[in-house]
């Protein structure tokens, strides 16, 4: 019997009901009109936005999973340290990453289905990665493909070589579909502090090689901040790391230390600083442990489809996103205006988690944050790491636990970018 | 409400509606069963129903489905409205789960239907705009195509491979990872 053909209104409605990456790629597969539908930039796409617009421009079902190292171990040596075997990984069968790498590799950043590891041949356990030892993974958790960057073979006048580089930033990542194109930028760190110039690097994986080293002016007396600057938000061509004046790593700094750097990967020869607004300076959670600092409250967020820059932060009294505006962006002063919006208050977390009171009012140290969902990954002193949707304003612990070490654990999550996916695949 | 008692005959012929299927059958369903149907309302509104509706697109046997879909979920919706008045909170939300319950269990059974039938019911649905009928069984094709290869895609629907050999592998190529 033959079975009527769909028009393109229900199939439509049968195609968006599928929650995962793979079937859709396989539906487009089995023939031309099925095909024709799925890829079409007005129809697909179209209804993904509309109802991403529905959980402010995010889509929850794009996060895949979580890896994150609940322990870590002090060491004289390196600093932190986290066993190799220590991590977990959220259960999901879509994602496709051997677990195994993280036992011989650090993993250094994530962005939509792409992780970045690392790892130091001369010293494994060196946190402090110097730039010609380093070996440099690319992996595709949507695809299960593994590229493998050539080494950095730049050997600069400030002998950043030495020095190391800061964790690698993903500066596009191509939709992690087929044709697996993304671009990798390294910011070498300097030899020395005061000096006002960086090295910055780019690696193309259409080319397969790293572009010509650039150097950057940078406002002297000022460093990427360790606490959350390992997660850097790119808006567009412009990457922005949060960065502390003076050598604020080993203090606890002061609000006005705090400052953004911006960078066009391409066009500027100078960083540009983003002056914090003063509001959420004045609101965040302090705590009486030394090591605690303010930029452990922020963490940078790429937000409406990555076209705005915005801070996640822990206020004493609710999580809150700042957003810049639009129109101030060029300025570069104390004019740049933020507006701020509430996500949920600490005592609704406390709630929708059945905390005891006072736990929802615990410090909060940022560690990761997704794009395409909206996912905030933190670790909570005295409840354990919290996964908490933007969009949805839905809390989940991941890991319960009186975390003594929530200060310098990890985590970092898998996402789906199902649009750009959908625009890397041919249509015939 | 005060002519109800008086004009009861005609009030409730006026509140039937007649559906005439592709294959010439009758159907007479209240008018709250039929404006689940948004074209159906559409017409009520314009005051086209005179006559009954010829609805060319659907059979007999689909369309005693869609009606008995539709009287189901009117009641539904009746019983919500006329409830609210007349219990306390409590008892409400009591009633109104057990019902909710009993309308879960009534599209599950609703949807055992063989693969054909699921289609014609979409294109019924889809024509008719009755967007809980749509909801229902546009998820009932998707979990079924759910960790399904092109193929058994293909076989489950009946749906012919228009993908030249070349294009196929092409696409093979592309996104290797989703066929392992």
């Amino acid at each position: 019997m033959e079975l009527p053909t769909l028009p393109s209104d229900p199939l439509l409605e049968i195609i968006t009901r599928f929650d995962d990456v793979e079937t859709v790629v396989r539906c487009a597969a089995v023939c031309k009109p099925l095909r024709r539908a799925i890829l079409d930039p007005d129809l697909f796409p179209r209804r993904l936005a509309s109802s991403a617009a529905a959980n402010g421009g995010f889509d929850p079902d794009l996060l895949l999973s979580v890896t994150y190292w609940p322990l870590a171990v002090n060491s004289i040596h390196s600093g932190e340290h986290f066993p190799a075997d220590a991590f977990e990984q959220t259960a999901s069968s879509r994602v496709r990453f051997d677990a195994d790498l993280l036992l011989s590799y650090q993993l250094l950043s994530s962005r939509d289905g792409l992780l970045v590891l690392g790892r130091n041949h001369e010293a494994p356990d060196d946190a402090q990665m110097s730039a010609s030892d380093i070996e440099l993974l690319v992996c595709n958790t949507i695809t299960g493909h593994v590229t493998s960057v050539p080494r950095l073979n730049h050997r600069g006048a400030s002998g950043a070589f030495r020095s190391g580089i800061h964790p690698p930033v993903l500066l596009s990542t191509g939709g992690g579909g087929g044709r697996r194109s993304f671009e990798l930028l390294v910011m070498y760190k300097g030899d020395y502090f005061l000096s006002v110039s960086r090295e910055i690097q780019i690696f193309s994986s259409q080319r397969s090689e790293w572009g010509a080293a650039r150097w950057i002016h940078k406002p002297p007396r000022m460093e990427l901040a360790r606490a959350a600057s390992t997660v850097p938000a790119v808006v567009g061509r412009t990457v922005h790391w949060l960065a502390c004046k003076d050598n604020a790593e080993q203090v606890k700094f002061r609000g006005g230390d705090l400052l953004i750097l911006a960078l066009h990967a391409e066009e500027a020869q100078e960083a540009t600083v983003i002056k914090l607004p003063q509001g959420l300076l004045t609101s965040l959670t302090t705590s009486t442990e030394w090591e605690h600092n303010l930029a452990h409250n922020l963490i940078l967020a790429a937000t409406a489809e990555g076209k705005r820059l915005s801070i996640v932060a822990a206020e004493n009294l609710a999580i809150s996103v700042w957003t810049l505006l639009p129109d101030h962006q060029e300025h570069q002063g104390s004019s740049i205006s933020w507006s701020r919006e509430v996500v949920i208050r600490r005592g609704q977390i406390g709630r929708q988690l059945a905390l005891f009171p006072l736990d929802a009012y615990q410090p909060i140290r940022f560690s990761a944050f997704g794009e395409r969902s909206g996912t905030v990954l933190f670790w909570m002193r005295e409840v354990g790491l919290v996964q908490l949707n933007l969009g949805t304003k839905k809390v989940l612990v991941i890991w319960k636990g009186r975390n003594h070490n929530y200060l310098r654990s990890k985590a970092f999550l898998h996402e789906a970018h199902l649009v750009s996916l959908l625009q890397s695949m041919k249509p015939f | 409400m005060a002519s109800a008692g008086s004009g009861d005959e005609k009030a409730a012929a006026a509140a039937m509606i007649t559906l005439i299927s592709s294959d010439n059958e009758k159907f007479e369903v209240t008018e709250a069963t039929a404006t689940l149907s948004q074209t159906i309302r559409h017409m009520i509104e314009d005051g086209c129903t005179d006559g009954g509706v010829p609805l060319p697109n659907v059979t007999s046997k689909i369309l005693a489905r869609v009606i008995e879909y539709c009287k189901k979920h009117a009641t539904a919706a009746a019983g919500e409205e006329g409830s609210s008045s007349s219990f306390s909170d409590a008892a409400f939300l009591e009633v109104d789960r057990a019902f909710l319950e009993e309308l879960e269990e009534f599209d599950d059974a609703f949807l055992e239907v063989d693969r054909a039938t699921l289609f014609d019911l979409i294109l019924a649905a889809n024509y008719l705009d009755i967007k809980g009928l749509l909801n229902l069984t546009c998820q009932k094709v998707a979990d079924s195509v759910k960790g399904k290869t092109p193929e058994q895609i293909r076989e489950m629907y009946n749906i012919v491979n228009d993908l030249t050999p070349e294009e196929e592998a092409e696409i093979r190529r592309e996104t290797q990872w989703a066929f392992e």
